[in-house]
């Protein structure tokens, strides 16, 4: 499903230019649960940005579905973007001033299915992340692990076919995370393909192969089913 | 999709109540001071265009040249004509050019006494006209036949409201109204109400109490119907369809010189002047009403849009600086699938629901100030006009208009931002916006500026026009108008006697025009220095012999009027130096003695008056003549000496009655009467000043709504400042400070440009204040001051928090 080789991103500043991904290139097939590891600043991040189709690689290139992407402009990333992926982040990044049903609904408007298909929908995914009772609340009215649940419910409402989680349990406690893990776990048996940013070993375990990443490179990877 | 865009849009403006009032009170206000302008605007351009044939009619204005102008042999300038002309020209336009249809002429204005029963009142401003008139302006009739109304003499049509002031409910045709003598045009006699109009629209070059027919002013005086060099009148011309005004400009010469024949002592020519022009763009002097000002329309139009674009400028400003709060939103959107049309969209229908909100803010705004507005412009504007369907539609363009406008710039930024950038905390564009942000602040600050030092220049220049020794005496001068009634002049020293007797009046003269009011101009001529007579048309002013002692005039050289000399009655003249300068006499003191003819009179001229201001401050003072004529006066002038002039006033209103019960007793105070010549500054003047303040308090808004995000943006640099010593003042300086340099860069910006538009706006003053560098500095300083008075509250307040909670809200 996702091909990169010689996958390169530089940050730059006036007088500094940051080797963020260093010639990087591994494959993912689909319905695989990919973890990736590494200390702060190793780029796992920039990473997920570009695999999520948010940001643009500098050098090297990017398969998508059979498609080279890297050199596609943005509102052609935007396109691919809201009918194949869905996110989820360590900050939850719901819209405050959206309720969680409107929350939720987002991505299926920018898709433009029709207000009925949408209801149906948006109430199957929120009954099956047990939130349903919270449909009219407001994010900061939810508990981290609801708000979590809510931007799971988001990232699969369009029926992605890849999630890419960033940290998706870092601002969670132990059992939270644990219900976090067991949807995403639940997610990608159901066929979705699933990338996901960890610092947590513990949450690295419910993936099939974990690649550990350091200045940029992959040092390793451990295939664990 | 839409639903969504207006339901978030809704529930930011209601997080951000700050921010939301601030835009939408400063975009209602602007819109409100722009629809008011508009309503203003439209109502000036409206003038005349309500008859049917506007564009097929034509005013002819005249201009004569005279003495050393003839020299000139370049075509008269606009303000060298006059609408105020003679008669044979109409009626020779009819015959010789078949193009023109119809003429209808006017007389001068005329006021005359009307009676009827025991009702009696000096209406001023009649016209006597040709029975034509209403074949080219669609005034109403309301009763009578318009096509012989004015055909019989001593006829009369009035409007409505002068019907009912006589008449009341009675129906007033064929009724008589006893009309007083209007001296030069008509006799007394009794008018026949022919005809009942709908009162005139105000929006119309001249209004009218009545008409009289042109038929009683002939009867009276037929030859001077004939007289090509005798001034009284009035003069349009309906032209046919496929009139071209070029093509009838080139025929003019021929026909002045076949009808009227080559003089050596002038030179005369006409000029047609379009009648939707006539109200605004008209420079012809001797109109026969109000005119209005196309330079003040540009202004206040301008005015408008500053005041519009400050407006907007603060919802750009305050939108790009919440950049950053919304970039996560943005963020977000654009993760789950938002294109940045999308986004452009939301934000653009964020900002028309804004302006929506603003739009009804104005109308309501303008629904309180209208009346206001319509008592200082002394129009009459209605709410009610307000509310339809095109109006409906221009608020509709002017809301999507506004909202596209003030929300592209914004909608282009935020929907611009990085998705990857934003959510991991990174923004790029927080400097750019700010640089812009700066630029715009400047922009507000220099149009507030300029309408500072405007306003200050308005002032000052209104308070010289008020302060001005105009050379003669104003002063507690009170003026009885008794409208050259014959029964009066034939007394006048026995009432000058009585009135002397009155311990509140020192002195008493009598003349047919005070300072301030209508005089005529007389063809004068003097002998010259070379010996030769020479012809020129200086204005007269017929008076007593005591005027000028009485209105404090100056001699430059010669003798005032006087008892003493009983030949200064038929064979004395008194001029101005102006007067003196026209004739070739540098020096006053050389025109003494020389001869003189002026309307059928001979003699010397006996003296010299200091040049006065008889003229409003706009004009310069134009040559003058003082002819001694106690038998031609139409006001009698009181000094009045006390301070206690309701007593004063009672008591000459007293004699008055008592030796004059036929006249009844019309006063004004001359300083006040002079003055009313300046209402239309006095007018620009509040609307200038209102506005001003309205598009500074707009800027200042927008200043207050920046001090306060870019206070809340920096509160953990004043946190970490103040944990390291730095004191209140020192956070309110540094916060204080780049405002304060914005507004100082707007203040070198906007002072030449005040300078250059200010100094346009005096060149119509002919009397005028020098431009001074304290204005300028005054405003600069009002300027700094206002800003820093709208962000200190701002910085105190982030400069007094404590740092231990403004360093954990990190």
């Amino acid at each position: 499903m996702i091909k990169i080789t010689d996958l390169e991103k530089y940050y730059r500043t006036e007088e500094v230019q940051t080797v963020a991904l260093n010639k990087l290139s591994f494959d993912v097939r689909e319905g695989e649960f990919v973890a990736i590891m590494g200390p702060s600043g190793c780029g796992k991040s920039t990473l997920l940005n570009i695999l999520g189709l948010l940001d643009d690689p500098d050098g090297g290139s990017f398969i998508f579905n059979g498609i080279e992407v890297s050199g596609f402009n943005e509102r052609k990333r935007a396109n691919l973007r809201k009918h194949n992926i869905g996110f989820v982040f360590q900050s939850f990044n719901l819209i405050d001033e959206l309720t969680v049903y409107e929350n939720v609904e987002l991505p299926l408007i920018y898709t433009g299915v029709k207000a009925t298909d949408r209801k149906n929908r948006v109430h199957e995914v929120l009954e099956k992340m047990q939130i349903m009772h919270r449909r009219n609340h407001f994010p900061q009215q939810l508990s981290g692990g609801q708000q979590q649940r809510v931007a799971v419910a988001r990232a699969v409402v369009n029926n992605p076919k890849l999630i890419l989680a960033d940290e998706p349990t870092g601002n969670l406690d132990s059992s939270n995370g644990n219900e976090v893990m067991d949807l995403l776990t639940e997610l990608n048996q159901q066929g979705t393909t699933i990338i996901m940013v960890t610092h947590s070993e513990h949450d690295a375990k419910f993936s099939h192969r974990i690649i550990r990443m350091l200045d940029g490179q992959k040092v390793t990877e451990n295939v664990l089913v | 999709m839409l639903r969504n865009y207006f339901k978030i849009a809704w529930r930011n403006l209601w997080k951000k109540k700050i921010y939301t009032s601030i835009n939408i009170l400063g975009l209602g206000i602007g819109m409100a001071c722009c629809l008011l302008i508009a309503i203003y605007v439209q109502d000036e351009l409206s003038y005349d265009k309500y008859h049917t044939n506007t564009n097929r009619i034509y005013r002819v204005v005249h201009a004569e040249t005279y003495g050393e102008d003839l020299k000139n042999t370049a075509p008269p300038a606009p303000g060298e004509f006059a609408v105020w002309g003679n008669a044979p020209v109409g009626p020779a336009l009819r015959a010789d050019f078949p193009e023109v249809e119809e003429v209808v002429q006017f007389s001068g204005r005329a006021d005359i006494l009307l009676r009827y029963g025991d009702k009696n009142f000096q209406e001023e401003g009649i016209f006597f006209a040709d029975a034509a008139v209403f074949d080219l302006f669609s005034w109403k009739f309301i009763a009578g036949n318009p096509k012989t109304a004015l055909e019989d003499p001593y006829s009369i049509v009035l409007p409505e409201s002068t019907a009912k002031k006589y008449f009341g409910e009675e129906n007033p045709i064929g009724k008589t109204l006893e009309g007083s003598s209007a001296p030069g045009r008509a006799n007394a006699g009794n008018y026949r109400v022919t005809g009942v109009i709908e009162d005139i629209p105000e929006n119309s070059h001249f209004n009218f109490p009545a008409l009289l027919s042109m038929n009683t002013f002939r009867k009276s005086r037929e030859d001077i119907f004939d007289m090509w060099g005798y001034v009284d009148f009035y003069t349009y011309l309906l032209v046919s369809e496929n009139f071209s005004i070029e093509a009838f400009e080139k025929k003019i010469p021929d026909f002045i010189t076949r009808r009227r024949g080559i003089s050596p002592d002038s030179k005369y020519t006409i000029a047609l002047e379009p009648l939707s022009d006539v109200y605004l763009k008209s420079e012809a002097g001797r109109q026969p009403g109000d005119t209005g000002s196309l330079p003040n329309i540009y202004i206040f139009s301008l005015i408008g849009l500053f005041i519009l674009a400050i407006a907007c400028i603060n919802f750009m400003n305050l939108s790009t600086a919440r950049s950053l709060e919304r970039a996560r939103e943005v963020g977000i959107r654009k993760t789950v699938g938002a294109a940045r049309k999308n986004l452009i969209f939301q934000f653009l229908s964020e900002s028309v629901l804004i302006v929506t909100f603003a739009a009804f803010l104005a109308l309501f705004f303008v629904f309180i100030a209208l009346p206001f507005v319509a008592d200082l412009t002394e129009k009459n504007f209605r709410s009610v006009d307000l509310f339809n369907w095109q109006s409906a539609l221009v608020y509709l363009c002017i809301i999507f208009g506004l909202g596209l406008l003030s929300g592209i710039y914004p909608a282009m930024v935020l929907s611009g931002f990085k998705p990857a950038l934003i959510l991991k905390g990174i923004s790029n564009t927080h400097t750019k916006g700010a640089a812009l942000r700066k630029g715009l602040v400047i922009f507000q600050f220099s149009l507030s500026i300029i309408l500072i030092i405007g306003t200050c220049i308005v002032f000052t220049q209104m308070g010289y026009l008020l302060d001005k020794d105009l050379g003669f005496d104003r002063e507690q001068m009170l003026v009885i108008d008794y409208n050259y009634d014959g029964r009066v002049n034939n007394k006048i020293e026995t009432l000058k006697n009585t009135f002397n007797h009155l311990p509140e009046i020192s002195s008493v003269a009598a003349a047919r025009t005070v300072p301030g009011s209508y005089f005529p101009n007389a063809g004068t001529t003097i002998e010259s220095q070379e010996g030769t007579m020479a012809l020129n048309v200086p204005a007269i002013y017929e008076v007593d012999v005591d005027f000028i002692h009485h209105f404090d005039l100056e001699l430059a050289a010669g003798r005032a009027y006087s008892r003493d000399f009983p030949v200064d009655t038929i064979q004395s003249l008194v001029i101005n130096e102006a007067t003196a300068r026209l004739y070739g006499y540098s020096n006053p003191g050389d025109i003494i003695g020389k001869r003189f003819q002026q309307w059928g009179r001979e003699g010397k001229v006996i003296g010299v008056v200091k040049d006065f201001n008889y003229l409003s401050l706009h004009q310069n003072i134009e040559p003058l003549t003082l002819r001694l004529a106690p038998s031609e006066c139409r006001y009698l002038t009181l000094k009045v000496t006390t301070s206690d002039l309701p007593a004063a006033i009672a008591r000459i209103k007293d004699v008055w009655t008592h030796a004059v019960p036929h006249r009844p007793f019309l006063y004004k105070f001359l300083d006040e009467d002079f003055n009313r010549q300046y209402q239309a500054d006095f007018r620009f003047r509040k609307l200038f000043t209102i506005f001003s303040c309205l598009a500074i308090f707009i800027a200042c808004l927008g200043l207050f709504g920046l001090a306060s995000y870019t206070a809340e943006q920096r509160t953990k640099e004043i946190g970490i400042r103040k944990v390291l010593g730095a004191s209140v003042t020192n956070v309110v300086m540094l916060l204080s400070k780049d405002f304060i340099k914005l507004v100082v860069i707007a203040i070198v910006i906007a002072s030449p440009l005040a300078w250059y538009a200010m100094t346009r706006w005096l060149e119509d003053f002919a009397y005028r204040i020098e431009l001074q560098w304290w204005m300028f500095t005054l405003a600069g300083i009002a300027a700094i001051t206002i800003a820093l008075l709208t962000v200190s509250g701002q910085s105190i307040k982030a400069a007094t928090t404590n740092p231990v909670k403004s360093l954990r809200t990190e």
